[in-house]
């Protein structure tokens, strides 16, 4: 099957005569009509526009939050539709190599970090549905394959901006101790209307903790309102630094 | 199209008052089914939020509402959680009430393109797993809305060539899926 020309021809890329020849070939061919037909249905369910889906994600994502939320307390920050399982361990702890030891009887900066931000498994693949974009981006994730993560979701982000995937960017950014760049997108998003802006400024402290500028990392944290979803973990994470000498 | 279509193009246009609507009109009455039928207001805001964006998902792709909206949404979100029920192995419970909607036959009808569209994907989904790996990323890189030029870039190889491929490739995929068995149940034309 020649599908390099029923590509041309669905793109209108045919001189007329090759058109007309191609379109005479149709009629008679049942099963090459039929090809046709499907190859292009596929070609364009297969479409995808994160940009957008994003705003009306983010929408039912908060009225969700308006109007079945209002009885019990915020398990995740983070969108529903975008689980997240917390497990045992910690990524972003790992992430410290350096040694930043508290007075006695307290925690490394490493526990510390380990303790606030759990390590955090996405599921980025909403239940019945396969976005295979979304569920290699969440393989590399799972798998902490950080650079893999970048390698796929920035050229992706640059054309289609997504708070939810600059989010898990941030944290592969994290993984590789690239916290100047994490900052830069993170302060994006914490200064827009994401409704991701206050999970950016907690991952903004997390950055500016590996650069140890303990400084900015209060003074992100103070600026988490609270009304916010994470402006429990954002006080909570302030007392524990206000008690290392 | 019947005048309820609103509410599928407050999804696409993102209203945020119309949805606000949306979730107050329709919202109580799927809590109140789930947790009728064996689940939690936590589960029936995923069922919500899933049917939106399955019905968000579809309207991308052109579907039209030709029913009333709130015997449409109770079904899909009734037929979804009856899904979850089969997987959770909970059968034992019965569907009695309607909430006091009408549920006609093009109810059904609407539910049904849904449903359609959403096996077509899955179908897609698992048929692209029986790719290879270079036509998988490629495929993936080049739906995402990513121009040629730029694939050919990230995986250095020329546009010709990416032009060329992505043809052999969704080639391949109109095959697979034209020789599995559930192809003609699943309305392609």
């Amino acid at each position: 099957m020649e599908f390099e020309k029923i590509e041309r021809y669905l793109n209108n890329e045919l001189d007329s005569h090759e058109k007309e020849i191609f379109e005479k070939q149709i009629s008679e061919n049942k099963q090459l009509a039929t090809t046709i037909k499907v190859y292009k249905l596929i070609d364009e369910e297969m479409q995808t526009n994160p940009e957008q889906e994003k705003g009306t994600i983010e929408t039912i994502n908060a009225l969700s939050k308006k109007h079945f939320h209002q009885a019990k307390a915020p398990i995740v920050s983070m969108n529903r539709i975008f689980k997240i399982t917390a497990v045992a361990a910690s990524i972003i702890g790992l992430l410290f190599v350096g040694k930043w030891l508290f007075a006695p009887n307290s925690v490394s900066k490493e526990e510390l970090l380990a303790m606030h931000f759990p390590k955090e498994n996405i599921s980025l693949t909403e239940r019945g549905s396969n976005d295979d974009t979304l569920y290699q981006v969440e393989q590399f994730f799972n798998g902490n394959q950080p650079q893999q993560v970048l390698n796929f979701i920035q050229p992706y982000i640059r054309n289609h901006p997504d708070a939810a995937l600059e989010i898990i960017a941030i944290k592969a950014l994290l993984q590789l101790n690239k916290s100047q760049e994490a900052i830069d997108i993170a302060s994006k998003i914490s200064n827009g209307r994401s409704a991701f802006k206050y999970e950016a400024m907690l991952l903004m402290a997390v950055a500016y903790s590996q650069m140890d500028d303990w400084s900015n990392v209060v003074s992100t944290l103070q600026q988490v309102p609270p009304t916010a979803i994470e402006y429990e973990r954002a006080k909570s994470f302030l007392q524990d630094i206000e008690h290392v000498k | 199209m019947h005048s309820d279509q609103k509410y599928i193009q407050a999804l696409l246009d993102n209203d945020y008052a119309l949805m606000d609507e949306l979730f107050a009109n329709y919202a109580p009455a799927i809590i109140k089914m789930i947790n009728k039928n064996g689940g939690t207001t936590a589960d029936a805001e995923d069922i919500f939020q899933n049917a939106l964006l399955k019905i968000h998902q579809r309207a991308l792709k052109g579907f039209v509402l030709t029913c009333p909206f709130n015997a449409f949404i109770y079904t899909v979100c009734k037929n979804m959680w009856v899904n979850e029920l089969k997987i959770k192995k909970k059968n034992r419970v019965t569907f009695t009430d309607t909430c006091g909607y009408t549920i006609e036959e093009n109810v059904f009808e609407n539910e049904s393109k849904i449903q359609m569209g959403l096996d077509r994907k899955v179908l897609l989904d698992k048929k692209m797993k029986e790719l290879g790996q270079s036509c998988r990323e490629l495929l993936l890189l080049d739906w995402s809305g990513i121009p040629q030029e730029e694939i050919a870039k990230i995986l250095q190889t020329s546009h010709g060539y990416i032009r060329k491929r992505k043809s052999e490739c969704v080639g391949k995929l109109t095959a697979l899926i034209q020789q599995s068995p559930e192809f003609e149940d699943l309305m392609w034309d």
